[in-house]
């Protein structure tokens, strides 16, 4: 009896089972005590400690079942554990793991690691440019409190000989009083008219820009007034606003308010003219994403030029804008425009005798304007809606590129690593562990380029900007969204390439890959291939588009226009003086100097002639007939010095008299438009004279290559003040700099009084065309990444589909294979993949170009040259990355391929 | 003494059934079906347990020790939500084929030799 004790054979027990994994510590605390529970029945019963252990053990069953009952639920119970504590804890023990495989992976082939991080990295950093200019442009304007409900008033009127309506931002002053005082809907009207002037004080004098307006601007938009009083500052005709940073140019340090600045308009009818304005407000820099822009404001009482256009309906020179109550309703709103026009446009004389010409009026809300407003006489150049749309395209154009170079090459990387999936799996490797293994891998370098191009992103911008000519802010704060739509791209490429290893390959049989690795060539290829093939789609339709648009912008910049360009320096004259009585000696001067061919002078450049008005009169017309002409007044010389070409009658001659009074020259356009057979002598009332034709020039672009040419007709001056802006000279291309001070000493010396500015004509012209050449370079260069990412993407899998037919290169060599064989068998592959994708790109591009080009109405032809060019560069480049891996196969010694493993 | 198989068959119907009644511990449980069953059905401690750990693992039942004023640390069971809804389908089924069984053999309680 006392040699037992049931602690001790407990104990026994216990240990005995505690070596089982089924048995955790919480089944032996159970069962142990179900033994003691039942024990101690047991002996209450009468029996021995001994004999009830015994009938105890006896209880728990056969030998062996009870291990074999709990392994049944062993499974069970640690699935169900596992979703505790103890699952994260043994992930989390894990990812270390992972990383450092990852990471022994990565630095063991570098090269891949260096392609997947950095071709990656280059192609987020474009998206998030890209992405950051877009956002930027839809930004346009947003920043004014009432953006929502504020719009302009878009005037639209008929036009003889164009489809439908003109329209424009031009609407005459009385609507503004009008729409303040009968319309319920409006909360605020402004309205302004752009300034131009010789701002001065001491010496300090420059050109600046402003507006002329009312203190309603500061009712209807948020430009807030850092000092001076909103409600006053613009009431006196003699105030005048200025931005902060032009008061500090102006007056440094000191107090601007009250300080007396010098402003002289340019069409001042006295030119010494000078209006003395006291400075009565200090307003914000204008944001850069303003369609507005301004340095100054002013009154629109103190402008002269404004003076006799008051109360005008037949006078559109003002922009206008309206801020709606919060309860707006626009229907309602336009509908009450529209009756206005008719109301008042009627009463009007001018209207009265030309009612055809009677419009109507329109609205443009405030922050379509920057992106969707094509009207006539914008503030400034806009944006293009077409042009977001296209750079969003590219830029998804690129981290699609990128993406899929990542996939390719992740994946196919993964796939050498089919036997380690085995032994890890032999090794008792989960299939969640080998997930989790191969999605940090992928994932690992997809935040690592994530983090380079959040680097890359601030260094390029300022190029960037300088690119797109806008100034994007980088501004983390600003763009959380966008933040955040990074890092799950950067995620979820990684995760994309990460999951057919992770998933595929997890679920292979080990004893299956360990007799053999299963062949590469057979299964996942069509995949990769298929990713290739539209990487490179997408590559060739950017080249073709960048070649298409490179070549329009040679045309549009090169092609005869019908007028010469070269070496023509324009001199602005803002001193109106210089024609009343000194053009001739000017003139005289100027063609004195050696290095000057000719001399003339102009209304505007003749590149980009913006007046125009009606002709209602001319010979055989026919009654309420008119035509919009656009006009330019010109000096004797014009004909020669742009060198335009005389198809009937002859040029202005100074020694005809009656020329100044009635000649008239008008271009073929015109002519046609006219219905006349001949021109020269037949009468022509336009612009207040009635004029003779004197000739008919061949026609030339006086526009850009967007429009069509119009009717045009040049005269010169009679007695119309202030025509000339404009000096021509045309110079010898030599000795620029010498000239140039040549003109400066003698401008200078005939307007003392004005800063001595000057240009030349072919970049102004060139600057026409801004859009499109700055779309250009962006093309090239966005194009040249994509080209660049997808070659490093098509390395990358070359060397690697080399590298797996190491051996089968060693068998065709020992077996007699020329090099120049092996190279063709590599190569093959490739050639099939890029012939494919230049079929696809082919239409792809045929037709965005062609939309494209649709835009301008004189453009080239699309050739398919341009479309075969792009497919044997593309080729010749794919070619010369696979073979530089090819040929390292193919001189390779056999014997070393061969001798592997 | 009853067949094994029909032992094996009734565990699960027997515990939800017991546990149905309020929360209990594994000694009690065969205590209680050693008492209903007059001792007719033996259950070993080890199928009983296991079985306990599966049910819970299929969360039909959930387990927590118990510390007693008086007396040893105990791992007590009692039925969740799901297992309440088993525990109503075991009955249906255990019940239809009751009555299958009772049809066939007429309604004379005693069995007739064949």
């Amino acid at each position: 009896m006392s040699s037992f004790h049931l602690n001790t054979a407990l104990a026994t027990w216990r240990r005995s089972l505690s070596t089982n994994r089924t048995f955790s510590a919480d089944d032996l605390d159970e069962l142990e005590q179900h033994l003691r529970d039942q024990i101690a029945a047991l002996v209450q019963g009468g029996q021995s400690e001994k004999a009830a252990f015994e009938q105890a053990m006896a209880a728990m069953g056969e030998y062996g079942a009870v291990e074999r009952e709990y392994e049944k639920v062993y499974w069970g119970k640690r699935r169900r554990q596992r979703l505790l504590s103890t699952e994260l804890q043994e992930r989390v023990s894990m990812l270390g793991s992972y990383l450092k495989v990852a990471l022994r992976t990565l630095r063991k082939e570098k090269g891949y690691a260096f392609i997947n991080v950095f071709g990656l990295a280059v192609g987020l950093t474009c998206f998030v440019l890209i992405g950051l200019f877009v956002h930027y442009e839809q930004s346009y304007d947003t920043f004014h409190e009432k953006a929502d409900r504020t719009y302009r008033i878009v005037n639209e009127y008929p036009q003889a000989h164009s489809l439908g309506n003109t329209r424009s931002t031009d609407t005459p002053e009385p609507l503004a009083d009008v729409l303040r005082e009968t319309v319920p809907e409006v909360e605020q009207v402004v309205q302004l008219v752009k300034s131009h002037a010789l701002l001065s004080v001491g010496d300090t004098q420059f050109y600046e820009d402003g507006i002329f307006t009312t203190g309603h601007l500061f009712d209807v938009f948020s430009f807030p007034l850092l000092q001076g009083d909103p409600r006053t500052a613009l009431a006196d005709p003699n105030a005048i606003v200025l931005t902060a940073s032009l008061a500090r140019k102006y007056f440094g340090d000191a107090d601007p308010l009250g300080q007396t600045i010098m402003v002289y308009t340019l069409s001042s009818e006295d030119a010494n003219d000078q209006q003395e304005m006291q400075v009565t407000g200090i307003v914000a820099d204008v944001p850069a994403n303003s369609h507005l822009s301004f340095n100054y404001l002013m009154p629109t009482a103190a402008s002269r030029e404004l003076a006799g256009w008051f109360d005008r309906w037949d006078s559109n020179s003002y922009f206008t804008y309206v801020a709606l109550r919060p309860d707006y309703s626009l229907p309602a709103f336009e509908d009450k425009l529209a009756r206005i026009a008719q109301d008042y446009l009627t009463q009007t004389e001018y209207y009265q005798s030309h009612p055809a010409a009677i419009g109507t009026y329109g609205t443009q809300l405030l922050t379509d304007i920057h992106l969707h407003s094509h009207l006539k006489n914008e503030f400034a150049a806009n944006g293009d809606i077409q042009y977001v749309y296209l750079f969003a395209a590219i830029a998804l154009l690129i981290l699609g590129i990128a993406c899929i170079n990542y996939i390719n090459l992740a994946t196919a990387r993964a796939a050498t690593r089919a036997r380690e999936v085995g032994v890890r799996k032999v090794m008792g490797a989960h299939r969640w562990q080998l997930i989790g293994q191969f999605m940090s891998e992928a994932v690992m370098p997809s935040l690592a380029a994530l983090f380079l191009a959040m680097l890359l992103v601030p260094l390029l911008l300022p190029v960037f900007n300088t690119l797109t000519a806008r100034a994007i802010p980088f501004d983390l704060a600003h763009n959380g969204g966008f933040l955040g739509v990074l890092l799950l791209v950067g995620l979820g490429t990684g995760v994309l390439a990460g999951s057919y290893p992770a998933f595929v390959m997890s679920a292979f049989q080990p004893a299956g890959i360990m007799k053999g690795t299963p062949s590469e060539r057979s299964g996942k290829t069509w995949l990769r291939n298929g990713l290739v093939v539209a990487q490179f789609t997408l590559t060739m339709v950017l080249i073709i588009g960048t070649l298409v648009i490179q070549r329009q912008l040679h045309f549009v910049q090169n092609t005869q226009t019908g007028i010469d360009r070269d070496q023509i320096i324009v001199l602005d004259v803002e001193d109106r003086t210089l024609f009343d009585t000194r053009y001739e000696t000017l003139k005289q001067t100027l063609i004195n100097h050696p290095q000057v061919l000719a001399v003339t002078a102009a209304q505007e450049d003749p590149t980009n002639v913006d007046a125009a008005s009606y002709a209602t009169a001319w010979e055989s017309a026919e009654a309420g007939q008119r035509i919009l002409v656009n006009r330019s007044i010109i000096q004797h010389g014009f004909v020669d010095l742009f060198g335009l070409e005389l198809v009937e009658g002859r040029d202005f001659s100074p020694d005809i008299p009656t020329d100044a009074r009635e000649g008239m020259l008008i271009n073929e356009t015109l002519k046609h438009q006219l219905g006349w057979e001949t021109a020269v002598g037949k009468w022509f009332n336009f612009h207040g004279r009635e004029a003779r034709i004197t000739g008919v020039v061949k026609d030339f672009n006086f526009h850009s290559f967007h429009a069509p040419i119009e009717p045009l007709a040049l005269f010169l001056d009679s007695g119309w003040w202030f025509p000339y802006q404009r000096v021509f000279v045309k110079v010898r291309p030599d000795a620029m700099t010498a000239t140039l001070a040549f003109l400066e000493e003698t401008m200078q010396s005939f307007s003392p009084s004005h800063p001595f500015t000057y240009h030349f004509l072919d970049d102004t012209y060139a600057q026409m065309y801004q859009t499109e050449t700055r779309l250009g370079r962006l093309l090239n260069y966005f194009t040249f990444l994509a080209l660049f990412i997808a070659c490093l993407g098509l390395l990358g899998l070359a060397a690697f589909t080399t590298q797996q037919r190491t051996k089968e290169i060693g068998v065709r060599k020992v077996l007699g294979a020329s090099v120049s064989q092996i190279l063709l068998l590599l190569s093959r592959d490739v050639l099939w993949l890029i012939l494919l994708a230049l079929l696809m790109a082919t239409p792809l591009a045929y037709l965005a170009m062609r939309y494209w080009l649709g835009d301008f109405a004189y453009h080239i032809e699309l050739s398919p040259w341009i479309f075969l060019l792009t497919g044997i560069s593309v080729l010749l480049i794919a070619l010369a990355t696979v073979s530089y891996q090819s040929l390292k196969a193919a001189l390779a010694d056999p014997v070393k391929s061969l001798r592997y493993e | 003494m009853i067949s094994k198989a029909l032992v094996a068959a009734s565990l699960k119907p027997f515990i939800l059934s017991i546990l149905a009644d309020g929360e209990s511990y594994g000694y009690e449980i065969i205590q209680r079906v050693h008492d209903l069953t007059g001792g007719q059905v033996q259950w070993t401690t080890g199928t009983l347990y296991p079985l306990l750990h599966s049910l819970e693992n299929k969360n039909l039942l959930e387990s927590f020790w118990r510390e007693a004023d008086a007396g040893p640390r105990r791992k007590y069971y009692r039925l969740t939500a799901k297992g309440y809804k088993a525990l109503a389908t075991e009955k249906q089924q255990w019940l239809s084929i009751h009555e299958a069984l009772l049809k066939l053999w007429g309604p004379s309680p005693t069995l007739s030799p064949a």
